[in-house]
């Protein structure tokens, strides 16, 4: 993992220091709400329906046990004793102070952690694979390059004020698990055949009101080029990206606007002379920073041994069974697995976690999995290194603390926000709307026969559940004062990309689960042998669904 | 006379005045240490060039000048009309970087004392605020950063260079 140096820390700092200045000119009156507004955002400061919430970042969703006991002290000293972990590999805190935000960033740099541009109209947080490192198809290692971007993104002085959020991924492997194509900037990696590291760079992507699938702007950008290539970019958006309407703010509309062909030439204007007057990245540089993800010192293991100890070891407990085949992810190393911890047990809202949580979760990790966790974008916590001999142990502990429910990638690991529970741009709230489909739905059974589904809540157009890109996506909607929820199939995350389509009018709430339910009985019949939900789909078309469920 | 932020210090009664296209049309004189609109400006360079006169820049403009302009030009102003607006932190790197323009660069208009740190690393050396303030208090947040991890003109080498 990524060490502070002296600069970071000297940064950090300044930025603390900053802030508690910002903060007591507000408090005194002598900071205008509207200039201070950017500030605190760039802060991670939102003021929302109950109280202020302030979303921290976790940069490409990295986590070391220090600093998970950090956050769990957060929790417990300054909010409620829970947080939220979000789409973007962030966490959040419902019920802060205020005046106690630079409290609370002076003992995340004590961590080496900030809440810098977690929100605003500015570069945000870089988010990645939570596979990255272990994954079996990974082709290039993303978490250098993220935490390359990550430092020339912070603090940069000429795209502090955007006309809107700037929001960049990046991924190396073969599948797309951070959905690069719908960020302002999808970076993929590539290996060449004489194993030069180049980018494939997708521009103006992006969810929210007007979902756009990011088109390719460059094949193959040498890795050494690559902070010039994301400063021309950036430079054309914040001199052409429109300023006159929030809505349209986003670089996709720029994109659109130009039209591709003119967006790359106006980059290429750019980057010829940024070029010129600012080094590139040196070979040694990317060496220096990739030396900080080392794989740990993991020991000699024999697969194959492993692997008849988990199955007599499957074969006394069908729940670890389970637990083994959903929450398991191959591991490039032998003898080694990846565990997703659920944050999506029944009756709970998606993504939330307690501080016991997370104290015991930096236990955990530091007896199992090198003292890392990473967060993924679908809401859950993943111990990367964990030996395969250990794994029924581990399993038992994430059984008492309630993080083991065996439902990753199913139906019920949806991903949602936090809605109108605590959202004040909320249409609806989407939590509940979570929990009726897990209670639904809560025969394992039925669930693991549906296989692969994602669902995808938002509580408004703005998105943050990524209800456009799941397989089945629930958006909330206002209806004459009432809370609805329109349904929309065919949404996928990958490299291919691609948008969900509204099935047709909203429902009341009561209604979703039985609409979900006819909807997954349109799969179940239609089905050809071992085919997934969105290929039967892709296959038979939407208008079947459409008939049951408005029959 | 107004004073102004120079070189992160006050500076009283900066002997600079901005000079309106209806000031210009209705036949004021481009005296010395007068500031002119771009529009107005390139209009009549050849009449202007090798005066002291200065160039302003509204934030939605693109500015295009030769080198040889650039080198009789002793001050650029570049407008904020709301803080907000951060066309103007690309337009000063654009001049100081691209162009390679060495004169004064200075904010004008709504930009606020918070932006002065990140303003000054994209190149501005001067400030006039369009509103009355304390230049002192103001002043204090112009080195809230004492580094930064990309390069700029003061100085400052990019981390990954160092
Ligand atoms: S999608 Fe809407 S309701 Fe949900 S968190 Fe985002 S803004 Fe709030």
């Amino acid at each position: 993992m990524y060490l502070y140096n002296d600069l970071d820390k000297k940064l950090i700092g300044e930025r603390v220091d900053q802030y508690r200045e910002q903060t007591t000119r507000f408090l005194d009156g002598k900071l205008e709400a509207q200039h201070f507004l950017p500030l605190r955002l760039q802060n991670g400061l939102y003021v929302q329906r109950h109280a202020p919430m302030m979303r921290i970042a976790i940069p490409y969703g990295l986590l070391s046990s220090k600093q998970l006991r950090m956050l769990a002290h957060i929790c417990r000293h300054y909010d409620k004793g829970y947080a939220h972990f979000t789409t973007r590999q962030n966490i959040q805190i419902n019920w802060p102070q205020l005046s106690e935000v630079p409290d609370i960033l002076a003992d995340l740099a004590k961590v080496e952690m900030h809440a810098v541009q977690t929100s605003g109209n500015c570069i945000r947080n870089v988010t990645s694979d939570q596979f990255a490192g272990v994954a079996t198809d990974e082709i290039v290692d993303p978490r250098p390059y993220c935490e390359i971007i990550r430092q020339w993104s912070t603090f940069h002085p000429e795209f502090a004020f955007l006309p809107r959020k700037f929001k960049i991924a990046v991924s190396g492997s073969i599948e797309d698990r951070a959905a690069i194509r719908f960020h302002d900037i999808g970076l993929k990696l590539k290996k060449a055949n004489d194993g030069a590291v180049n980018f494939e760079v997708y521009v103006g992507g992006g969810l929210g009101r007007t979902p756009v699938i990011g088109e390719c702007i460059a094949e193959n950008i040498s890795a050494t080029d690559i902070l010039t290539y994301l400063e021309a970019i950036l430079r054309v958006y914040n001199l052409h990206g429109r300023r006159d309407n929030k809505y349209k703010a986003r670089i996709k509309i720029t994109v659109q606007a130009l039209g591709i062909e003119e967006f790359r030439r106006r980059v290429d204007e750019q980057w010829q002379y940024i070029r010129q007057t600012s080094p590139s990245l040196p070979e040694a540089e990317i060496i220096r920073v990739a030396n900080f993800f080392r794989p740990p010192a993991y020991l000699q293991k024999d697969e194959l041994a492993c692997n008849t100890l988990l199955q007599n070891q499957c074969r006394e407990s069908r729940a670890f069974s389970h637990w083994l085949t959903h929450n398991i992810t191959p591991h490039r190393v032998p003898g080694y697995a990846a565990v997703t911890l659920s944050m999506k047990p029944t009756g709970l809202p998606p993504g939330d976690v307690t501080e016991q949580q997370l104290d015991a979760i930096a236990d955990i990790a530091d007896d199992y999995s090198f003292g890392e966790a990473r967060v993924s974008h679908q809401q859950n916590l993943i111990l990367a290194d964990v030996e395969k001999e250990r794994l029924f142990s581990l399993w038992q502990k994430l059984d008492e603390l309630n993080l083991a429910t065996p439902n990753i990638n199913t139906l019920n690991d949806s991903i949602c926000c936090p809605g109108g529970d605590f959202c004040s741009l909320a249409n609806a709230r989407s939590i509940p709307v979570a929990e009726a489909i897990q209670r639904k739905f809560d025969d394992l059974d039925y669930l693991y026969d549906l296989g692969n589904i994602s669902l995808n809540i938002s509580g408004c157009m703005n998105a943050c559940g990524h209800h456009h890109i799941g397989n089945i996506g629930i958006l909330g909607v206002d209806k004459k004062g009432k809370e609805f929820f329109q349904v929309s199939l065919g949404g996928d995350a990958g490299y291919n990309g691609s948008i969900a389509e509204i099935l047709g009018p909203s429902f009341p709430e009561e209604d979703i689960p039985d609409v979900i339910e006819k909807i997954l009985q349109v799969y179940l019949e239609k089905r050809q042998e071992n085919e997934s939900f969105i290929n039967t789909l892709l296959r038979i078309g939407k208008d079947s669904f459409k008939e049951r469920v408005y029959a | 006379m107004h004073d102004i932020i120079k070189n992160s210090e006050v500076c009283v009664d900066d002997p600079w005045r901005l000079l309106t296209i209806d000031q210009l049309d209705s036949g004021e004189e481009v005296a010395s240490f007068s500031i002119v609109p771009y529009e107005y400006w390139k209009e009549h360079k050849q009449k202007l060039l090798g005066h002291k006169t200065g160039i302003f820049i509204d934030s939605h403009e693109i500015p295009v000048f030769t080198v040889q302009e650039l080198e009789q030009i002793p001050l650029i102003i570049i407008n904020f009309p709301v803080f907000s607006d951060g066309r103007g932190f690309s337009i000063a790197r654009i001049l100081r970087e691209k162009l390679g323009y060495a004169g004064e660069i200075r904010a004008y208009g709504q930009f606020i004392r918070d932006q002065l740190t990140y303003l000054k690393r994209c190149g501005f050396t001067s400030f006039q605020p369009g509103y009355s303030t304390d230049l002192n208090e103001m002043l204090k947040s112009i080195n809230d950063f004492s580094d930064g991890y990309q390069s700029d003109s003061n100085g400052i080498t990019a981390v990954y260079n160092r």
